[in-house]
């Protein structure tokens, strides 16, 4: 599985497969944000935590097959505090989740509630069957 | 999908996973704010406890629930601990205790 929702340092042995999968989150530091994707009875469902984030500062986008999720938070230091212990990553990341099935675009719907974003994405109810007619020549 | 996802999803979702929050921690003359993540959490779930020098931190969500104790400075007022959560973010703020800070003390001669 390559999405789990607790951090990597909350897994002290990892198997051999998240090791390698390791290896590109190391070039990407920043990719600890627990996002998952589940499929729903209706569709699927996308989920990231971003702890902090306001509406404003997430943005999702639908094109063609494609959903991406983007999420940055900026919070300015507090002035005269001095940060002696950091944990929590930056809350920057783009996600984009391609789906092999089609999906209902007009129909996606997001929304963020206690710092989890949660976006929900429609499957595309299949058109119903035609009937062509046939021309005589 | 394999046969393997498969019977995972069938069988019953384990109650919430458990995990340790992430935490900031700044410092200033006033005292300490801590910054925990709880995603998820709402205010109702968190409980914080200070007892005999340690602050302990347990919240739930529907899916998760954290845990977390954390050794208080001796010169933090234990009484005047606060909190409050937003958007997933604990913030805890430890005054120190007035007369804990530095102090000249006058040494007079006899």
């Amino acid at each position: 599985m390559f999405l789990t929702p607790w951090p990597s340092y909350a897994r002290p042995f990892p198997s051999p497969a998240e090791l390698f999968l390791r290896t590109f989150n190391e070039a990407n530091p920043r990719h600890d944000h627990a996002v998952t994707a589940t499929e729903v009875e209706d569709g699927w469902e996308l989920s990231a935590e971003i702890p902090s984030c306001s509406v404003e500062d997430v943005k999702i986008e639908v094109k063609g097959d494609t959903v991406t999720i983007h999420a940055a938070a900026k919070a300015p230091p507090p002035a005269g505090w001095v940060l002696v212990r950091r944990e929590r990553p930056e809350v920057e990341f783009t996600e984009h989740f391609r789906f092999f099935k089609p999906i209902d675009v007009d129909h996606v719907e997001a929304a963020v509630k206690d710092g989890v974003l949660t976006v929900k994405v429609p499957r595309l109810a299949p058109p119903a069957a035609r009937v062509i007619p046939v021309a005589s020549h | 999908m394999n046969t393997d996802t498969k019977t995972e999803t069938a069988t019953p979702t384990p109650a919430r996973v458990q995990r340790v929050p992430r935490v900031d921690v700044w410092r200033a003359d006033e005292g300490f704010r801590v910054l925990a993540e709880l995603p998820g959490a709402q205010a109702e779930s968190v409980k914080l406890t200070a007892e005999r020098g340690v602050l302990t931190l347990y919240a739930e969500s529907p899916r998760h629930s954290w845990k977390r104790s954390f050794e208080l400075p001796d010169d933090v007022d234990a009484d005047a601990i606060a909190a409050r959560l937003e958007k997933g973010l604990l913030e805890i703020s430890m005054p120190r205790v007035p007369t804990a800070r530095s102090r000249q003390i006058r040494v007079v001669s006899a």
